[in-house]
């Protein structure tokens, strides 16, 4: 094996001389991949939407677009406005203004729903009122009197458009969800073509509820869906005031708070950790040189996987955006340890070449594979289910991977082509002697008490898995915005006097046109409302105050008609169960010109929607509710073709299924993975095998204390094992390949652990430190989960260093105990 | 004798020059009728009176789905206002449910229209002044089945063109007011005229406050009883080139000046009567 491994140093000499050849060839080279990548930056797209998470054919996101071609988006901006006195006409007169101008200003806008537009369905004696509710303006007091009464008595608007106690008022919002180009004006050509027929269906089957009508690109985009919150936030604010106070809420409107925030934390953090970065850089070598090349290296390694993700269309998400400070961080430690040798080298014997040629030849491989099992680490996530916790995986390994590349070939070459530094690296200065005298303190109380760090490695071990049991999945976007955020306000405030905006969506499919206009049917849609608007938590629920807020479909616009058409009176408000009388009301109201109809069915009545509106909360507290409400539309229409659950709810809760089932699947990727690495590396299957204690154990404590420090377990955080598993082997690979060398001179376990430490131990500091740095980087953030990922993975990192401080030459103490009489095992190494 | 000559002369200039001039000032070109007079001859085409007619009307939502009604319909001019009586034949469940509805020429003054449901057995007067709703959950609105009132747009006669293979005059229409683009549901049309009957043959328009439009259609036209008719029109509501909705609304078996079409006919108690 040694003999092996001699080869491949050989090898990475031979690149040195090689690079020193042909330094501008290599330099211009890398340059010019660097440059065709940079270019793709600026197509870079950030992506925030809940769609986001998913892959493009997961059956739950289809699913969710063929909902939303059939009966529009379902995402709403709710405006809430609470006034002195919601019916007062000054009032009126402002609602009235400020909707009119929110349907002029407003891009992709589908439609505006306030009480000044909302339907009203009346009878009085022989007449029967369909309109807009403000379509007569109320011309005195007693009209005013009037439209109270009947705002506060209509079933219907209550909890939707007034609050409960009147004092609350709304503005529904909706935009397109899907948005097509426009460009018909006065002066196109007005061909034969614009008049044809796109080609005749027969068809009178139904379709199933899940196929698609539009293609996915046509939807919304995060552009468009920003210039509609926009625009609704500056109508909104031309408007508030202390007479008109308004809250702006809605999964629109979160999107793009999220989409700010991140375009604020990835350039600031990025730049943050360049710059304490930088500094570390500078105290360790004291030059402009080994400040600048390491992060020339990082910055091109980081621009060239964005210019690739660019290229690939993989756009920014809430998960993606750490990638700038991982890979700073990651990148960062492997021109260092370079760096050390070649000046060490270069001061002594002044020539450059030669330095080259020997840094390459002593840590090229070991950098090289450091940069592989971190690489590992983040593959492991390229087969999770949430795309852009794979997408991170794929362009995370690939950054890494180019910033070894530019390390070897590029490094090298520069370093040839600059002048040889005239100020001595003083590796004797207090400082440093200071770091290598406590390296080796701890070293020296694990190699003369193996047992003792053992067993108190054990011991934390448990401790460790105390605090794991605490760990609970979350998925609540909401959270990661702090307290005050305004957002997360207006959410508060729409869910305590609305109960909610945020819905789940049935899709009842009779399976037969006009199956829905059938009065059983009809009447056991409107059972399926009384029993959810019913609903409540189990007793022991974390979430007692999660509760249906309110539960609507077609059965309640019939149930309107036909109370209208009894001259009002309140004991009409039934289902009729005339089945003529049914498909007669229907057609009156279609008449009336109203186009409500097509939020609530498909055009062959056969479909039926009905909308159940609830509170914010975790996605995990939803679970329990679905599956209660989905066994009661199965009761109540065990005779449907098929019923479909869809709508925002799902989808998030669909989500945190996926960040489960990803943890699982990466964690148990990059520990196969790595172990195997380790295993090669090392040359020894048992010693491969003892090698990853030292490395499980920190991620065990790191993911103790979130458990302990109730921190959530979501798309965020949960990255923290494969990453951590990644950079924490890093330590130990230099631990092991310079022990086993020492080791092999010595036939001594002091003295290798010593010699270990006094070398590749500075470099395994310099590194943990800055690894820290780039993740404790995250606790300054304002969304909550960069900050509890931050700051897990940077404790982790360092739980790490001291593993590899203690527990490694502990193992290697006892390992190794009987090193003469085992003549073998020295021979293998 | 010579100033006489001069003066007249002069005048004779004067007078010349105006006429002349006045077609090139004027913006409308120099055809021999404008927007607004070819919209008038529409409106007084004769479209028949005392008619009977079996409607069919053919819903086809964005899948290509397909709904069918049938509607016996009868029509009748009472001076400058109008009065129609639809009664549904089919589907099963609305047969009999009756529509009677006088349309009012005046400015200003609404519609008058009952509804009768026979499963109710009742007739309920339906309130509404606004043109802008739809027919019978069609893509054609009130305001498409009635003739507009001329002085509350503007018409610009945009060019002659060919549609078919017959000479049309293509004429942009726009409601001076929102009130009455709000009202008619509509912010701007473009029509097609044919030059030869003056019969709107197509038009497109564009639906107000939504990204919509609608293209008309006339894609049969017959002539009985000396009248022209629209016997089937194509109606869609597009959002840029997708299409939202289509209606094919085709008169079947259409004919005039038939006596039982009186006055008692479009009363309520004969509504209430059914078919």
């Amino acid at each position: 094996m040694k003999k092996i491994i001699a080869k491949i140093e050989a090898r990475f000499e031979q690149l040195g001389y090689f690079v020193f050849a042909r330094r501008w060839h290599v330099i211009l080279a890398a340059l010019v991949l660097f440059g065709a990548l940079a270019s793709q930056v600026p197509n870079i797209v950030i992506d925030t939407s809940n769609e986001a998470f998913f892959e493009a054919d997961d059956p739950i996101l289809t699913q969710y677009d063929a909902f939303r071609d059939q009966f529009g988006r379902d995402e709403v901006v709710v405006v809430t406005i609470q006034p002195k006195d919601v019916f007062e006409r000054q009032f009126l007169e402002q609602l009235k203004a400020f909707h009119e101008d929110l349907e002029n200003e407003v891009p992709y806008l589908d439609e505006v729903i306030s009480l000044v537009n909302v339907t009203s369905i009346k009878g009085e004696a022989d007449e029967l009122l369909v309109k807009e509710l403000l379509e007569d303006w109320p011309e005195d007091e007693a009209g005013i009197a009037a439209l109270k009464k009947d705002v506060l008595s209509n079933k219907f608007y209550k909890n939707l458009l007034i609050s409960e106690d009147g004092t609350f008022t709304t503005v529904i919002i909706r935009s397109n969800a899907f948005t097509g180009e426009d460009t018909l004006t006065e002066d196109s050509e007005f061909g034969e073509d614009m008049f044809e027929d796109e080609g005749d269906s027969d068809s009178t089957e139904n379709a199933d509820v899940s196929e698609l009508g539009e293609a996915p690109s046509d939807r919304i985009s995060e552009q468009q869906n920003t210039e509609f919150t926009t625009a609704i936030a500056s109508v909104v604010q031309r408007y508030t005031t202390p007479e008109f106070p308004t809250n702006v809420a809605g999964s629109p409107v979160m999107t793009g708070v999220l989409k700010d925030e991140m375009m604020r934390n990835i350039p600031r953090f990025t730049l943050m950790a360049l710059g304490l970065i930088a500094i570390l850089l500078l105290l360790l070598f004291r030059t402009p040189v080994g400040v600048f090349l390491p992060l020339l290296t990082v910055i091109m390694s980081l621009i060239s996987a964005v210019g690739l993700m660019s290229l690939s269309g993989t756009p920014f998400t809430v998960v993606t955006q750490i990638l700038p400070s991982l890979l700073l961080a990651v990148g960062v430690g492997y021109s260092v340890h370079l760096l050390t040798i070649y000046f060490h080298h270069v001061q002594r014997n002044g020539d450059k070449e030669k330095a080259i040629v020997f840094a390459l030849g002593h840590s090229g491989l070991a950098i090289f594979m450091t940069s592989l099992t971190t690489a590992g680490g983040l593959i492991s996530f390229v087969p999770a289910p949430l795309a852009p916790v794979s997408a991170l995986g794929l362009f995370g390994a690939i950054g890494v991977l180019l910033a070894v590349f530019y390390t070897l070939f590029f490094v090298p070459a520069v370093l040839a082509v600059l002048p040889v530094s005239k100020k001595r690296i003083d590796s004797d200065s207090k400082r440093s002697s200071l770091a290598d005298k406590i390296l080796g303190g701890f070293g020296m109380f694990a190699v003369n008490r193996p047992w003792t760090v053992v067993l108190g490695s054990v011991l934390l071990a448990f401790v460790a898995v105390g605090g794991i049991t605490q760990l609970r999945f979350s998925h609540d976007v909401i959270s990661w915005f702090p307290e005050d955020n305004p957002i997360r306000l207006a959410t508060e405030v729409v869910d305590e006097n609305l109960k909610g905006a945020t819905t789940i969506e049935f899709i009842i499919d009779t399976g037969k046109i006009n199956g829905v206009k059938d009065p059983d049917f009809m009447q056991r849609l409107d059972d399926f409302n009384h029993l959810a608007e019913q609903w409540k938590p189990a007793a022991s629920a974390d979430y007692e105050n999660l509760q249906v807020g309110k539960s609507s479909s077609i059965a309640d616009t019939l149930k309107q008609i036909h109370q209208a058409l009894n001259e009002n009176q309140e004991e009409f408000y039934v289902v009729p169960e005339d089945r003529d009388l049914i498909g007669q009301e229907l057609i009156l109201f279609e008449n009336s010109g109203s186009d409500d109809l097509e939020n609530v069915v498909d055009s062959q009545f056969s479909q039926a929607r009905i909308t159940v509106k609830t509170s914010w909360a975790d996605a995990g507290a939803y679970t329990e509710m679905i599956r209660q409400l989905e066994e009661i539309a199965h009761e109540l229409f065990a005779d449907a073709k098929e019923i479909i659950v869809t709508g925002l709810v799902p989808l998030l809760v669909r989500t945190i299924d996926l960040v489960m089932l990803s943890m699982v699947i990466s964690y148990s990727a990059a520990a196969l993975i790595i172990t195997l690495m380790m295993i090669l590396l090392l040359t020894d299957w048992r010693l491969g095998l003892w090698s990853m204690i030292p490395n499980f154990l920190p991620i065990l404590m790191g993911l103790g204390l979130m458990g302990a420090l109730d921190l959530p377990l979501d798309m965020a955080s949960m990255l923290v094992g494969s990453i951590a598993l990644g950079l924490a082997v890093d330590d130990t690979v230099h631990f092991l390949h310079n022990f086993r060398r020492y080791f092999h001179e010595s036939g001594n376990v002091k003295e290798a652990v010593s010699n270990t430490l006094q070398t590749a131990g500075r470099a395994m500091l310099f590194t943990t430190v800055a690894l820290s740095i780039g993740f404790f980087v995250y606790t300054q953030a304002t969304l909550k989960n960069l900050f509890s990922f931050g700051l897990i993975t940077g404790f982790t990192i360092i739980m790490a260093l001291l593993a590899d401080l203690l527990l490694a030459p502990a193992m290697m103490a006892l390992i190794y105990r009987n090193q003469d009489a085992n003549s073998k095992l020295k021979e293998t190494l | 004798m010579k100033l006489k000559n001069l003066v007249l002369n002069t005048i004779g200039i004067f007078i010349f020059s105006t006429i002349f001039s006045g077609t090139i000032i004027f913006p409308e070109k120099a055809y021999a009728l404008s927007g607004r007079e070819i919209m008038e001859k529409v409106n007084e085409r004769d479209d028949g009176d005392r008619s009977i007619s079996e409607m069919e009307m053919i819903l086809i939502d964005k899948k290509g789905k397909k709904r069918v009604r049938k509607i016996k319909t009868y029509g009748r001019e009472k001076g400058k206002d109008s009065q129609s009586l639809m009664f549904f034949l089919s589907p099963a469940d609305v047969k009999n449910t009756g529509f009677l509805t006088f349309d009012y020429d005046e400015s200003g003054k609404d519609d008058d229209q009952w509804l009768y449901l026979p499963a109710l057995r009742k007739t309920k007067r339906i309130a509404s002044g606004d043109k802008s709703g739809s027919f019978m959950g069609s893509d054609l609105n009130y305001s498409d089945m009635t003739s507009p009132d001329l002085d509350l747009y503007d018409y610009t006669l945009m060019k002659e063109t060919e549609v078919k293979g017959t000479k049309v005059w293509q004429i942009k229409t726009v409601p001076k007011t929102k009130a009455e683009a709000e009202k008619s549901g509509y912010s701007k049309s473009v029509v097609f005229i044919r030059q030869d009957n003056f019969m709107m043959i197509r038009a497109v328009r564009w639906v107000y406050k939504k990204k919509r439009n609608k293209y008309f259609d006339a894609r049969k036209i017959e002539k009985i009883d000396g009248i022209w008719v629209s016997t089937e029109l194509h109606v869609t509501t597009k959002s840029g080139k997708k299409t939202l909705h289509k209606t094919i609304l085709k008169q079947n078996n259409i004919r005039f000046n038939q006596d039982e079409v009186n006055e008692d006919l479009f009363t309520i108690r004969r509504l209430e009567k059914g078919l």
